[in-house]
């Protein structure tokens, strides 16, 4: 398979996993406005809701550096790429992509192995005693897949143009 | 190789990567983690940023950034915008330059329930510039210069993405920061209208009276931004009277947008996928530049170059006031040839450091960094607000010269702005104090 069938594959991926996305932020809503209302309305905050926020943080963040990779959406300062020769451009944009790949496969590792530490000793949050070692290996996969899609963006050129739709590109 | 000389090999390394045109995300990560092994060894360095990505991003203080952005974004396909633009433009439109001044207030009502600098000046550049220039004539100088500056609104009036940033980095309360930024917001709104009403008063034809309103119309506009107050009250008033954390703010005002798109009926399934989309997209750029910075951070402390440059401030023995001020002129400098979030991720770890030692409100100093972020990204000839408007404007044979020339006083009404804060720390602290 070339690389450009694999990143179509990884941005296909990452589109057909945004739900995880979209569930993990409308959680992180609703979560955090049960409790709101439920102090004040009902005298009864929700039991452990800031543990459940940062267990779908974990979730959240992994799954929105991903997406933001494969779609290319992560930003730089281009005020000198720009005028660089095409070859010169290429370049730079593989050995960027191939350091980042490199710097995020260790992190992922590292992170990887401290979540297999949470689970092995048992490690739980503190109120509602639920085991944190699966969302850090969760987070952990994503970074990977995160460095694995910097390695094959690293053989794909450079986007040659930007989009001239400014709230395209804004994403607004 | 003494662990301060490799901190500032690190940043010299880490601007190298930058002006490559590299990812600012895997330029902080990669030069930490570079500089990091050179002090600690590759174990050390792992050991250590094995730590950052799970506490940085499973963290209660980061959700207030996911949230605010998707209250934006409900905010902006509910058409809260337009409705704000109406109303400021039922009041303003009449007076010299009132238009200009419309915009400047719409953009100001938006930055209440929107964080993004670039956002809110692509999105005011849409919906005012058909009715500046093709039906009141205005100066496309006056009329592009007044866009950039509404969008400098963005960030400063709560809730500004940039705060989160500063929080995560400083380690200060978020729902301080907002808090704090909700006067010179106001302030800096009011000192554009002047700079407008002066300019055109000087020379009519850059901006032109609109049409008169009568005060049927104007009460009518209103009720249409009355929705956008009750969130910018909801969230201002329940952090400061600490009824709520800037998160579940953030959550109460997401869901009351989220309840007013759909009275506007504008809630729809294509509607849903773009705003969770874009929030996901947004987040997604924005944690990985936050667990880059995280990890630069860390090897900025590591390498003690903080503190030694902290220590030799000391040693020169200048008040707290001329070091702020230094500060503010180093980043006017970097401002003209840096993008703004670049400059302010790149200084922040040296110059907290500095702040702590001279015992200064960090508080204080976050609204004047965040101020000064603003004043980055109109400030020609490298400024964010100028390219996006500058892009929108382009078919119009605006040339991107003219908006320099344009956005000119507005760097001049926001330099004031800043000596103003420098001056009376009492505009930002006075709420937080209150707190």
């Amino acid at each position: 398979m070339n690389s450009k069938r694999l990143h179509a594959v990884f941005k296909y991926l990452a589109e057909a996993v945004n739900w995880v996305g979209y569930i993990s932020i409308s959680a992180i809503v609703l979560v955090t406005a049960i409790d709101v209302i439920g102090r004040y309305c009902f005298n009864k905050p929700l039991l452990g809701s800031l543990e459940l926020l940062e267990l779908l943080m974990a979730v959240f963040g992994g799954f929105a550096i991903l997406h933001t990779t494969a779609r290319r959406g992560h930003i730089n300062v281009d005020l000198l790429f720009a005028i660089f020769p095409r070859r010169l451009q290429i370049a730079v944009h593989a050995f960027g992509s191939m350091m980042g790949s490199a710097i995020f496969a260790i992190i992922a590792y590292r992170v990887f192995t401290l979540g297999r530490q949470s689970l092995l000793t048992r490690y739980y949050t503190t109120i509602l005693f639920i085991p944190t070692g699966p969302f850090e290996i969760v987070l952990a996969c994503m970074l990977g897949l995160f460095s694995l899609v910097l390695f094959v963006q690293a053989f794909l050129p450079p986007s040659a143009k930007k989009s001239e739709n400014v709230e395209e590109e804004l994403s607004i | 190789m003494s662990p301060e000389l490799i901190g500032a090999l690190g940043i010299a390394l880490m601007l190298v990567f930058m002006f490559l045109g590299i990812p600012i995300a895997i330029c902080m990560a990669s030069a930490g983690f570079i500089g990091l092994t050179a002090i600690s060894g590759f174990h050390g360095a792992m050991n250590m940023v094995g730590i950052i990505p799970y506490s940085t991003i499973a963290a209660y203080l980061l959700t207030v950034l996911p949230v605010y952005l998707l209250m934006g974004e409900f905010a902006d396909v509910s058409g809260l915008m337009k409705d704000s633009y109406r109303a400021a433009n039922s009041w303003l439109g009449g007076l010299p330059g009132g238009l200009a001044m419309a915009s400047i207030v719409g953009a100001a009502l938006f930055s209440a329930v929107s964080g993004s600098s670039m956002a809110c000046a692509a999105i005011m550049t849409r919906i005012s510039l058909p009715s500046l220039l093709d039906e009141y004539k205005y100066s496309p100088r006056l009329a592009t210069g007044a866009l950039c500056a509404g969008g400098s609104l963005g960030n400063l009036i709560p809730p500004g993405i940039a705060f989160v940033f500063y929080a995560l980095m400083s380690e200060t309360s978020i729902g301080a920061l907002y808090v704090a930024a909700a006067i010179p917001g106001i302030v800096l709104t009011l000192m554009y209208l002047v700079q407008i009403y002066v300019q055109c008063r000087l020379n009519p034809a850059l901006g032109p009276r609109g049409r008169r309103t009568t005060w049927k119309e104007k009460l009518f506009a209103t009720k249409d931004v009355i929705a956008l107050t009750i969130v910018f009250g909801l969230i201002i008033g329940g952090i400061w009277a600490g009824i709520f954390t800037a998160t579940e703010a953030g959550a109460i005002g997401t869901l009351f947008t989220l309840v007013f798109t759909i009275f506007k009926r504008q809630f729809n399934k294509r509607h849903l996928v773009q705003v969770l989309k874009n929030t996901i997209g947004i987040s997604g750029m924005a944690f990985a530049i936050i667990l880059g910075a995280e990890i630069f951070s860390r090897f900025i402390a590591v390498s003690r170059l903080a503190v030694g440059l902290a220590s030799w401030v000391l040693s020169l023995n200048v008040s707290p006031i001329t070091v702020i001020i230094c500060i503010m002129i180093v980043y006017f400098i970097l401002g003209t040839a840096m993008d703004a979030m670049t400059m302010i991720l790149l200084t922040l770890p040296i110059f907290l450091g500095i702040m702590n030692a001279l015992h200064i409100d960090l508080i204080w100093f976050g609204v004047l960094v965040i101020i000064q972020i603003e004043l980055a990204n109109i400030t020609p000839p490298v400024g964010m607000n100028l390219f996006v408007v500058g892009a929108m404007v382009k078919d119009r044979n605006i040339p991107i010269s003219a908006i320099f020339i344009g956005v000119l006083p507005f760097c001049f009404t926001m330099l004031l702005f800043n000596a103003l804060m420098v001056a009376f720390p009492q505009l930002s602290l006075v709420l937080t104090r209150s707190m």
